[in-house]
């Protein structure tokens, strides 16, 4: 099977597993308790012409699977319909935050990676020593800390007392969102470190003491080689699967760290849409979280797939 | 109707300070919705009878300097600049710095005239406003008398889908009588009715609305007005930004331009604030004012709030069906001695349902501590004196109840600790039960709920019988206790028809005296309101719980 081949059988199971979920999702409306019609009219008033506008509005008097295809259809076509609370189109509303949450995800990882990566690999190649124990006591730190409290640590360090970045928002331009979008970011990335720098270690560990590698260092293979060759790309594999998990978390919305430096992205306005059963919001934002997770693990699975030549062959071959 | 806290809207609020009313879904809109029975009692502005002339310009600018920018936090985002759409608190700080409106209330409490520089209501079942001819758009476009009655009617009727149709519920027309007149019909007397106008009537154009559709309010059509600041941009993500209405028919503010950015976490908004990055916060959470008087670039304002938190014990179910029972919790809670711990003292103990700024808004200071001797005292903090009480009740050995208590708001779970551990001396045993704002507003009128519930309310107006026809009577809009019977209930009718101070003193103290002895709330606290503001803003005539009724960014400037 070729990389196009394997792409697309990911994708058809992508929209099989979109399909059903927005089924799910979509269910939320008649599991709600009470008059649907009263729940998608939220704060406005319940009178008799209201009620019976929102009903036309939504095909609420259809059969359940009627009102299903109308809501999938608009779904398609980015059309989630407008927040029972501010009256905005659900895609505006994320789209105006999907930027926000996307910065501070792709900018974690990069720190994470950046950070992790290197100490996992020292620390996997150096079992038992300083490095290692100094990465472990790093790792530990980084499980420990809650998010919030880090947050809040670095606002008062570098926004409050030097006065190097700002303590909240999200910028505007590329410079200015760099600026800003760096305390957040080392915050998340501080929660994620020690995941990834775990796994590099554990990885590194268990190739290093592969007989291959140990065959290469018989054989005088130079050491950047035998790196670059042996160890870098077979440990990096497990390594992308969990940067591949940080990212989709990140995307899907740190919400604490949103939270200390009001970031208004997709956490938050998953957490307040719940809040206020503002349906169509909340059923907008599964939707396209559902999406960015399964595209985030269909990218890391086809780097997989471009990185290893065992699974190509395996491929090839079945 | 101002330091209603974030989540509470128009005139009766169940208070829940960090997001939304909104948040509280199916049972809250139960709520507000209910409310609008209740609000159709509410009784007159005492000012509301005689109405208001106004032959200035209205006084814009405050008395300080001009200001390039200033930033102001808001605890959630500006949901909609129409507040026919949304009218939490935080959208209307913005909505109320962008759009006149048709009255306003002075910081004594006062309606006073603004768009409309008469209004009479020397009709009980009328409404007469006389419209200035001096006022203009952004746009420069002359603002008309349809504009206003296009702005007020699109929260009348039955077909209209505004928020706050509710308040409006008593108006049964408005029309433009003439070129400078409008007259709202009523169905009933509506003493409230000129706050709310004060609020709620926004100044919109409608040609404008009438072009933007469904987008009228949002991010890409907020609206024109004729406020004293126009709107540059606004998301619900970045926030609003406004530029001073150089024409502005007030006089021009000193603040060129103003920006609302949200900031969820009051920590984060005192750290921002401390470093510069904002000027000023609206509703700092008392239980943390300690932190924020700490600020050397920032001054706190404290204020009187209409907000009174209470207990309430339902007396038509077990255990409170017993008075004695009802009593028995009475003794339990040191009210006093909380206000500390809870508020860092910026709270005062309650007397009634009615907040204390209130009682003296209608009956003056001498007027409101006679009325709250004559209403009789509260049960005092004594364990002894619950065992007696509970003693003498149906349940002497005690009973097990649920209290719910909302995570968001911070006085909550310590009071409801502090009652629990009280309770377990005289062998009640109380299960605290923390859960979120809207799970805690879905079980306020949940009939299987628990019948003890811990309680927020705002009220939005200056007038003493605001909040008894809310809470008392069958007709009750939040008929939290289940308190009443023919006479409760007579006794609320008059409250509601009062149109006068004289006419609603008695029955008001005849119905607080009845549910002193009865005990079906038990008051807790009147909260103030706490506000932050950079060194380098003053807020002539200092911050007011009315300011949401005012053009409230003429009253700042520079400090130097």
């Amino acid at each position: 099977m070729t990389l196009v081949a394997y792409a697309l059988r990911r994708i058809a199971a992508i929209i099989v597993i979109l399909a059903v979920l927005s089924l799910l999702v979509f269910g939320l409306l008649a599991l709600m308790p009470g008059d649907p019609a009263l729940t998608l009219l939220g704060p406005k008033a319940a009178t008799p012409e209201a009620l019976a506008a929102v009903r036309a509005r939504y095909g609420l008097d259809d059969p359940f699977l009627v009102q299903y295809w109308h809501w999938i259809s608009g779904a398609v076509r980015g059309d989630f319909g407008v927040s029972i609370y501010s009256g905005s189109q659900v895609t505006t509303l994320i789209g105006d935050r999907v930027g926000v949450t996307a910065w501070l995800a792709v900018y974690a990882l990069v720190l994470t990676v950046l950070a992790a990566v290197p100490l996992g690999l020292a620390a996997g190649m150096r079992t038992g020593r300083r490095v290692d124990r100094a990465a472990t006591a790093v790792s530990l730190v980084s499980l420990s800390a809650p998010t919030f409290a880090v947050g809040f640590l670095l606002i008062y360090v570098f926004a409050v007392t030097l006065d190097w970045f700002p303590s909240f928002g999200s910028g505007d331009g590329f410079a200015d969102t760099l600026w800003h979008m760096t305390l957040p970011a080392i915050t998340l990335a501080a929660s994620q470190f020690a995941v990834l720098q775990r796994q590099t270690r554990a990885a590194t560990m268990d190739v290093a003491e592969r007989d291959y590698v140990t065959f290469a260092r018989a054989r005088a293979i130079g050491r950047g080689r035998i790196w670059n060759r042996y160890i870098l790309r077979n440990a990096g594999l497990p390594v992308l699967t969990s940067a591949g998990l940080l990212l989709a978390y990140g995307l899907t919305g740190a919400v604490l760290v949103e939270n200390v430096f009001a970031l208004q992205g997709l956490g938050v306005l998953l957490v307040t849409s719940v809040a206020q059963l503002d349906l169509p919001v909340v059923q907008g934002l599964a939707m396209f979280t559902a999406l960015l997770v399964l595209v985030t693990n269909l990218v890391v699975d086809l780097l997989y797939f471009a990185l290893d030549p065992r699974l190509r062959r395996a491929a090839v071959a079945a | 109707m101002e330091a209603l806290a974030p989540v509470r809207k128009s005139v009766v609020y169940l208070r829940k300070p960090r997001q939304g009313y909104d948040e509280g879904g199916q049972a809250m809109r139960g709520f507000t919705r209910r409310s609008a029975i209740a609000l159709a009692l509410v009784a007159a502005l005492g000012v509301a009878a005689c109405g208001g002339d106004d032959d200035s310009s209205g006084g814009g600018g405050g008395s300080g300097s001009e200001v390039d920018k200033m930033v102001w936090a808001i605890q959630s985002p500006v949901q909609s600049m129409d507040p026919a759409i949304m009218a939490d608190v935080p959208s209307l700080r913005a909505q109320t710095a962008a759009f006149d409106r048709v009255l306003s209330i002075d910081n004594n409490g006062v309606v006073q005239p603004w768009i409309a520089s008469k209004f009479d209501t020397s009709d009980p079942l009328k409404m007469v406003l006389t419209i200035r001819d001096d006022v203009k758009f952004w746009d420069g476009t002359p603002m008309t008398v349809d504009d206003v009655v296009y702005s007020i009617a699109r929260h009348v009727g039955p077909d209209s889908t505004s928020v706050n149709a509710f308040v409006f519920a008593a108006v049964t027309s408005v029309e433009a009588t003439d070129a400078s007149t409008v007259t709202l019909t009523l169905s009933r007397p509506e003493p409230g009715l000129p706050a709310h106008l004060s609020v709620w009537a926004q100044v919109r154009q409608q040609k404008y609305d009438e072009a933007a559709g469904e987008a009228a309010g949002g991010p890409d059509k907020p609206g024109m007005g004729t406020g004293p600041y126009s709107i540059v941009s606004y998301s619900s993500a970045d926030g609003v930004k406004l530029l001073r209405n150089d024409a502005y028919w007030a006089g021009k503010p000193k603040v060129k331009e103003l920006e609302f950015k949200s900031i969820s976490d009051p920590d984060t908004a005192r750290l921002a604030l401390s470093s510069g990055e904002i000027d000023g916060f609206f509703d700092v959470p008392l239980i943390a004012t300690r932190q924020w008087d700490q600020l050397e670039n920032a001054a706190m304002t404290y204020v009187p709030g209409a907000y009174n938190d209470f207990l309430s014990m339902n007396v038509t179910r077990a255990p409170f069906d017993d008075v004695n029972a009802r009593i028995a919790i009475g003794h339990l809670i040191d009210r006093a001695g909380l206000l500390g711990p809870l508020f860092n003292n910026r709270a005062t103990v309650a007397q009634s349902v009615v907040p204390a700024i209130q009682m003296t808004g209608t009956f003056g200071d001498d007027g409101a501590k006679n009325m709250h001797e004559a209403i009789g005292a509260l049960p005092e903090f004594s364990i002894d004196m619950a065992k007696e009480a509970l003693a003498k009740s149906a349940t002497p050995d005690g009973f097990t109840i649920e209290l719910a208590v909302d995570t968001s708001q911070p006085w909550m779970s310590p009071l409801a600790q502090h009652l629990a551990e009280n309770a377990k001396q005289v062998g009640i045993t109380i299960d605290v039960k923390q859960v979120s704002a809207a799970d805690w507003g879905a079980g306020l009128l949940d009939p299987a709920g628990s019948p003890l519930q811990l309680v927020a309310l705002a009220a939005g107006t200056p007038w003493a019988g605001e909040l008894p026809p809310v809470v008392f009577g069958t007709t009750a809009g939040f008929p939290l206790a289940g308190y009443g019977d023919d006479e409760v209930d007579a006794l609320v009718g008059s409250v509601a028809t009062a149109a006068t101070v004289d006419a609603l003193r008695q029955p008001l103290q005849d119905l607080l005296t009845k549910a002193t002895a009865d005990l079906p709330y038990l008051p807790l606290f009147d909260e103030q309101v706490a506000t932050a503001i950079s060194n380098t803003f003053v807020w002539e005539g200092g911050y007011s719980y009315y300011a949401l009724s005012q053009a409230w960014p003429l009253q700042l400037g520079g400090a130097g």
